[in-house]
C-alpha cells in the first residue's frame, strides 16, 4: 500500500473524470436507441459504469502488480500467443457487426474485441524485446528491429484482415512509435517520420485523383474519402455521419442545449454513443465543456509522454510511448472524423465511448503506467 | 551521418517530438471545434439553417370536400371514407412489440380474409405466401371496403391485417341528373378528389376547400421532438352547394326518360324542367346517361349535351317567331296566305306535309306549324329585325350557365333561304339550354330569367350562405305579347287537329308547341326518313300563368312500332312529369306559414312505442302505418328539417294499414303513397274529410283508395 502514495494524480484525476463524464454522456446519448432497440433505457449505461468498475479494479491490479514481473519472458510471450490465438478465433467465431468481424461474444452479454487488446499486448511486447536489446540497437539496428517488426505485421494483418482497418493503422502508427523510441538514432525516426507523412499526404492525394484505381482503395473506402471532402453533397449517404456531426456542433454553441436534450442523437447521427459520443456532447454541453474534455485527455496523454521520457527504465520509457501514442492517435482519429479533418475510421473516443474492450485495455494501460510512474519515483527516492 | 549512440537520449528526443506533436495537435482540433461551434459555418454552409431544415416536418390536413344536396337538403353527393386492406408480412415489423405485428398464421388468417372479402382461399394464401415482400394488397375485392366491412374484418383480431383510408364521393340516387352532377375521380399520385364532369368540375375550387398545414420538428422517424411546438393551419372544407334539383321529379323524369329510351331507342333524349318565375331548373336529363355510383354507362356520353351539343331546334322556334311578330305588329292571327309551299329565291321552301291546308289564317298556320306562314311573317318584319330579337331571346349566345364546355351555337344568315329557315327553326344551332332561357321570356311576362341549378352554396366555416336571386337577363318581348303567346300555345293543345293536342292534360291548362326539325345526314342533305328527325315539344303550365317549362327533345327513334307518333311518344314523358310537378306545386300552396322547425332524428330500428313517445316530444303528430313492432321506414328522412304542423309517418314491419288521415294536408297523404308505394286518388282540395278505406283496413293497392278533401 506504500505504492500508492506514489500514485500519479496528474494521471488517475483525469483519467476519473473522463470515466465518468463518458458514463453520463453514454446514458443521454443510448437512452432513445436503446428504447427504438426494445432495450431498456438504461441498458448501456449500466453496461458502461460495469466497465468503468471492472476498468478500475484492473487498473489498481496492474498498478499493484510487481514491476519486475511485467518483464517476465513467459508471461509476455503467454499474452503473445493469446492475443494471436484469439485474432485466429474471431475469423471463425465472430459474428458480424457494421462490416467488420471483430467481436467474439462471452456469455452473450459481453463482447471480447481481441483487436484491442491486441493494442496493449503489442506495446507489451515491443517495449519487452527492444528494452532487453538496449545495445545492439544502437549499433545494429536494423538486424536487431526486424524480428519483433515481423510479429508486429502479423498481428496487423490480421487485423486489417477483420476488415478494422482503423485498428490496423493504430497498430501500425504504434508500432513505428516504439520502435523510434527504442533508442535507435533519433534522426532516422525523425525522417522516417517525415517520409511516412510524406507517403500518406501522397497517397490521399492520388486518391482525391484517381479514386479507386489506386492500390487498395475500394469504393467504401472511396466514399469516406469523398463524404470528408464535401459532406454536404452526400448528407444523406456517405457523408451522412459527418454532415449531422456538424449540424450537432454548430446546434451546441458555448454551452450546450442542456443534458439529455440533443436532437441529432434521435436517429439522426449515427453511432451517437460510440464513434460520435464527442459531437453529442458538444451538442449538449457546448463547446466550453467539450474544450475541457479535450484538455483533460491531452493533459493525460502528454502526461504519460513526459512519464516516458522522464523514466530511467527502458521497458517503462518505452510502454509509456506506447500507451500515449495509442490514446493519442486513437483521439486524433476520432475527432479528426468528428471535425472533418480525417476521414471517418469509425474509433472511438477513449474513456468516453461506449465499449466494454476499450474501456478495460485503457484501464490496463494507465495501470502500467502508474505502476511505471510510481516505481520511477520509488527508485528515485531510494537512490538519493 | 552522425548518429547519436545513446539509446536514452535518442528516445528523449523521439518522445519529446511526440509529446510535441500531441500539445500542437490538440491545439489544432481545439481551434477546429471553437470554429465550428461559434462560427457555426462548414465549407461555407450554414449549419443552423441546414439542421432547422432537417428537423421541419410537416403533414397535410385535408379539407372535406363539400356536399351536393337537392332542393330538399337531401345529399346527392357527399364525401365518404373507403378502406383497402393490407397485410404484412415482413416478420421484423413486429420487432420489439409484445404483440405479433404481421401476418403470424397465414393459413388461419387466410381462412378468416377468404371467408370476409368473398375470395377463395387458395389464393389469399398464395397471396400470403409471397416471398420478400413486406406487405400485400388484395385486388379489386379487397379495395373500396366499406366502415362496416372493416370492422367486421378488424373484430377479426388478425395480427398483420391492416386498412387504408381513401376518401370517395358517394352518389347516392344512380341515374340522377349525372351530367349534370357530374363526379369525381382521385387525383394522379394523391388522395384528392377532383371533379372531372358536371358541377364537381365546374365547382371544383368551392367544393373542394383549402387543405390545411401541420408544421413540427420532428425526429428521424418522424416524431414530434420533445419541447416542441406544432404549427397547425387548420384545414377550410369545402363549400356545400344546394341544387334546385327536386329529387321527387327529377327522379320520376329518369324513369320516364329510361322506359322511353328502352322502347324506342332514340339517338339521344334529353328533357329539361325549369320553374318559369325563377329560372330553377327543377329536372334535367339526357340519354345516353350513366350511373353516378357505379359509373356505368360513362362511356357512352361524356357531355352535358343540353349545354355541350347545339342542335337545329325546328318548330319550336316558332314560339320565338310569332313573338317578335306580335311585337314588330306584323301579325294578325285572322289573315289568310296560300299554304303549301313558298318560293324563297332559288329554293321552295315547304310546310312539313308538303301541301299544306289550302288558303288558311295565321293561327291556323301556328296550329298546324306551316312553315310557310313563318317564313311570311319574318319577310314581313324583315331579316335585320327577327336577327334582333332571336338575340334578344338569347340565341348564338352564351347563357353563362358556368357548366363545362358550353357551347353557343350558330345563326346562319348569309342567304336569304337560310334566314327564311331560321323563322321555323332551321339553318339555326341552339342548345336546349338556351332554349329554355328564352321560353322563360314567354312564361314570364316577357322577363327572360337567367337559369340556374344552384339554390344557395353554404360555406361550413362560417355558417355564411350565398343565395342565388332570381334574375332577369332580359326582356324581348312584353308581357302582353308573351300571354298572348301563351294563349295562342293553348290553342295548339286544345284545338283539334292541332299538333300539340297530345300533350292535353285533364284538369290542368296547357300551352304547348311541337318541333319536327330536319337532320343533316352524312351526305350533308337532309335526311328524309319517318322518324329521322329531332322531335321536340315544350310545353308552359298553367298555361295562364305558368309555373313550369318543360322541354323534350328527342333525335331519331329507331324502334316505333306501328300506329305510334313522336308526340304520342313525347307524351309518354312530358304529361306524368308535368302533371306530378302542377300537383306538387298546388300542395305546397296549400301548406301554411311556417312555424317551430323541428330536425327530424333517425328512428329507424327502433321499437314502435318509444318511437312514438320520442317524435311526440318534440311536439311532431306522427301517424304509424302498419300493425308490426319495429319501424322500417320514416318519412321525413332523418335530419331533414320539419315544421310543427307537419305529419311523421312511420312504417313498421308485417302489414301495412290504413291509418285515419281526416284532417290531414294532400302533402301528408302523399307520404303515405311515397312510404308504401300506393297511389291514392285524390277529389277536391284541402283537408281530408273522408277516406274511402277505413282506419286499420290493409292497404294493398289492388282496389283504388279514394280520399276527398274540403276547403276549410
Amino acid at each position: 500500500m506504500k505504492k500508492l502514495r506514489y500514485l500519479d494524480y496528474f494521471i488517475f484525476i483525469p483519467y476519473i473524470i473522463l470515466s465518468v463524464i463518458g458514463a453520463v454522456m453514454v446514458y443521454s446519448a443510448s437512452s432513445e436507441v436503446a428504447v427504438t432497440q426494445g432495450k431498456a433505457a438504461a441498458s448501456y449505461f449500466e453496461k458502461q459504469v460495469i466497465f468503468v468498475i471492472i476498468g478500475l479494479i484492473l487498473l489498481f491490479f496492474t498498478f499493484f502488480f510487481k514491476y519486475q514481473m511485467l518483464k517476465n519472458k513467459k508471461i509476455v510471450l503467454g499474452l503473445l500467443i493469446f492475443i494471436f490465438v484469439s485474432l485466429i478465433l474471431v475469423f471463425f467465431l465472430a459474428e458480424e457487426i457494421n462490416g467488420a468481424k471483430a467481436w467474439i461474444s462471452i456469455g452473450g452479454a459481453f463482447n471480447f474485441q481481441p483487436a484491442e487488446f491486441a493494442k496493449l499486448v503489442l506495446i507489451w511486447y515491443l517495449a519487452f524485446i527492444f528494452s532487453r536489446k538496449q545495445q545492439s540497437i544502437v549499433k545494429d539496428t536494423l538486424n536487431t528491429i526486424w524480428p519483433p517488426m515481423v510479429i508486429f505485421l502479423l498481428i496487423a494483418i490480421l487485423v486489417f484482415l477483420e476488415n478494422d482497418v482503423g485498428g490496423a493503422l493504430i497498430l501500425t502508427i504504434i508500432a513505428l512509435a516504439v520502435m523510434f523510441s527504442s533508442g535507435m538514432p533519433a534522426r532516422l525516426g525523425v525522417l522516417s517520420g517525415l517520409g511516412a507523412s510524406t507517403f500518406a499526404g501522397g497517397y490521399i492525394y492520388l486518391v482525391y485523383k484517381y479514386g479507386t484505381k489506386v492500390p487498395f482503395m475500394n469504393e467504401t473506402r472511396l466514399s469516406r474519402f469523398q463524404a470528408f471532402w464535401d459532406p454536404f453533397k452526400t448528407s444523406q449517404e456517405a457523408g451522412l455521419q459527418l454532415y449531422n456531426s456538424y449540424l450537432a456542433l454548430s446546434r451546441g454553441g458555448l454551452f450546450g442545449v442542456g443534458l439529455g436534450r440533443s436532437v441529432q442523437k434521435l436517429g439522426y447521427l449515427p453511432e451517437p454513443y460510440t464513434d460520435f459520443i464527442i459531437a453529442i456532447l458538444g451538442e449538449e454541453l457546448g463547446l466550453v465543456t467539450l474544450l475541457f474534455v479535450v484538455l483533460l485527455i491531452m493533459m493525460l496523454i502528454s502526461r504519460i509522454y513526459l512519464i516516458g521520457i522522464r523514466a530511467k527504465d527502458s521497458f517503462g520509457s518505452l510502454i509509456c510511448v506506447g500507451v500515449a501514442t495509442m490514446m493519442m492517435i486513437q483521439t486524433f482519429l476520432n475527432l479528426g472524423g468528428v471535425t472533418g479533418i480525417l476521414p471517418i475510421t469509425g474509433v472511438t473516443f477513449p474513456f468516453i465511448s461506449y465499449g466494454g474492450s476499450s474501456m478495460l485495455v485503457l484501464s490496463i494501460s494507465l495501470g502500467l503506467v502508474l505502476n511505471i510512474s510510481a516505481t520511477e519515483k520509488m527508485n528515485k527516492e531510494i537512490k538519493s | 551521418m552522425k548518429m547519436n549512440r545513446n539509446p536514452h537520449k535518442n528516445r528523449k528526443q523521439i518522445g519529446m517530438l511526440l509529446f510535441g506533436v500531441c500539445i500542437i495537435s490538440f491545439i489544432a482540433f481545439m481551434a477546429r471545434f471553437s470554429y465550428i461551434m461559434l462560427v457555426g459555418k462548414v465549407n461555407g454552409e450554414v449549419l443552423a439553417e441546414r439542421a432547422n431544415k432537417q428537423y421541419s416536418g410537416s403533414s397535410v390536413l385535408s379539407a372535406k370536400r363539400g356536399s351536393i344536396f337537392d332542393s330538399d337538403g337531401q345529399p346527392v353527393a357527399e364525401e365518404s371514407t373507403s378502406y383497402s386492406l393490407y397485410a404484412v408480412l415482413d416478420e421484423d415489423f413486429s420487432k420489439g412489440s409484445e404483440k405479433p405485428l404481421h401476418v403470424k398464421d397465414k393459413e388461419k388468417t387466410a381462412e378468416a380474409l377468404g371467408t370476409a372479402l368473398d375470395i377463395p382461399k387458395e389464393e389469399v394464401l398464395a397471396t400470403l405466401n409471397q416471398e420478400n415482400k413486406f406487405q400485400v394488397e388484395f385486388g379489386q375485392k379487397g379495395a373500396n371496403l366499406s366502415l362496416g366491412k372493416k370492422l367486421e374484418i378488424e373484430a377479426l383480431k388478425l395480427p398483420g391485417v391492416y386498412f387504408e383510408e381513401t376518401p370517395t364521393r358517394l352518389y347516392s340516387h344512380g341515374v340522377f341528373a349525372s351530367h349534370l352532377i357530374g363526379f369525381t375521380q382521385t387525383k394522379e399520385e394523391s388522395t384528392e378528389l377532383e371533379g372531372v364532369m358536371g358541377i364537381e368540375k365546374a365547382y371544383n375550387d368551392l367544393l373542394k376547400g383549402t387543405d390545411g398545414k401541420k408544421a413540427f420538428s420532428k425526429d428521424k422517424f418522424g416524431y414530434l421532438l420533445p419541447n416542441s411546438k406544432e404549427e397547425i393551419t387548420e384545414p377550410k372544407d369545402g363549400h356545400d352547394i344546394y341544387l334546385t334539383i327536386d329529387t321527387r321529379i327529377q327522379s320520376y323524369l329518369e324513369t320516364l326518360m329510361t322506359n322511353v329510351n328502352e322502347e324506342y331507342h332514340p339517338e339521344n333524349l334529353q328533357a329539361m324542367m325549369v320553374k318559369a318565375k325563377t329560372g330553377e331548373i327543377v329536372a334535367m336529363s339526357q340519354r345516353p346517361s350513366f350511373n353516378s355510383a357505379t359509373k356505368e354507362g360513362i362511356d357512352d356520353k361524356w357531355g352535358n349535351m343540353l349545354v355541350e351539343e347545339p342542335f337545329e331546334p325546328g318548330s319550336t322556334m316558332k314560339v320565338f317567331t310569332i313573338a317578335a311578330a306580335m311585337e314588330a305588329g306584323v301579325f294578325n292571327p285572322n289573315a289568310t296566305y296560300q299554304s303549301g309551299s313558298i318560293q324563297v329565291e332559288d329554293q321552295v321552301i315547304r310546310d312539313y306535309n308538303k301541301y299544306g291546308w289550302g288558303t288558311i289564317s295565321y293561327l291556323e298556320g301556328f296550329q298546324h306549324s306551316s312553315n310557310v306562314a313563318f317564313v311570311k311573317l319574318m319577310q314581313q318584319m324583315g331579316p335585320d329585325t327577327w336577327l334582333k330579337y332571336m338575340q334578344d331571346f338569347g340565341l348564338g349566345k352564351s347563357t353563362n350557365s358556368g357548366l363545362p364546355n358550353e357551347q353557343i351555337g350558330e345563326i346562319r344568315y348569309d342567304y336569304p333561304a337560310d334566314r327564311a329557315s331560321t323563322a321555323f327553326g332551321q339553318a339555326i344551332t341552339v342548345t336546349p339550354y338556351q332554349m329554355m332561357q328564352g321560353f322563360t321570356a314567354i312564361a314570364n311576362d316577357g322577363k327572360m330569367m337567367k337559369l340556374h341549378y344552384i339554390k344557395k352554396t353554404v360555406d361550413p366555416n362560417t355558417g355564411e350562405e350565398t343565395v342565388t336571386e332570381p334574375e332577369v337577363i332580359g326582356q324581348p318581348v312584353s308581357a302582353a305579347t308573351a300571354n298572348q303567346d301563351l294563349a295562342y300555345m293553348k290553342t295548339v293543345v286544345e284545338t283539334p287537329g292541332a299538333t300539340a293536342t297530345p300533350f292535353h292534360i285533364d284538369g290542368e291548362s296547357v300551352a304547348a308547341k311541337t318541333g319536327t326539325a330536319e337532320i343533316v345526314g352524312k351526305d350533308g342533305k337532309y335526311m328524309t326518313g319517318e322518324f329521322d328527325y329531332v322531335h321536340s315539344v315544350v310545353g308552359m303550365a298553367p298555361a295562364e300563368n305558368p309555373e313550369y317549362i318543360l322541354y323534350i327533345t328527342m333525335r331519331r327513334p329507331t324502334t316505333v312500332p306501328p300506329g305510334q307518333s313522336a308526340p304520342g311518344i313525347l307524351k309518354e314523358i312530358f304529361n306524368p312529369v308535368m302533371k306530378l310537378a302542377l300537383q306538387y306545386s298546388k300542395v305546397s300552396e296549400e301548406s301554411g306559414t311556417e312555424e317551430k322547425e323541428v330536425t327530424m332524428p333517425k328512428v329507424t330500428g327502433g321499437a314502435k312505442g318509444s318511437v312514438i313517445q320520442q317524435i311526440q316530444g318534440l311536439g311532431l303528430d306522427v301517424s304509424v302505418v302498419g300493425d308490426g313492432d319495429k319501424i322500417v321506414q320514416q318519412l321525413p328522412m332523418p335530419d331533414e328539417t320539419v315544421l310543427k304542423n307537419q305529419k311523421i309517418v312511420l312504417l313498421t314491419d308485417q302489414k301495412m294499414t290504413m291509418p285515419n288521415v281526416s284532417g290531414w294536408s294532400k302533402k301528408d297523404v302523399l307520404k303515405i303513397s311515397e312510404i308504401t308505394g300506393i297511389q291514392f286518388k285524390f277529389e277536391g282540395d284541402g283537408y281530408v274529410v273522408e277516406q274511402s278505406l277505413p282506419e286499420g283496413q290493409p292497404l294493398t293497392g289492388d282496389s283504388d283508395v279514394t280520399i276527398r278533401l274540403e276547403k276549410k
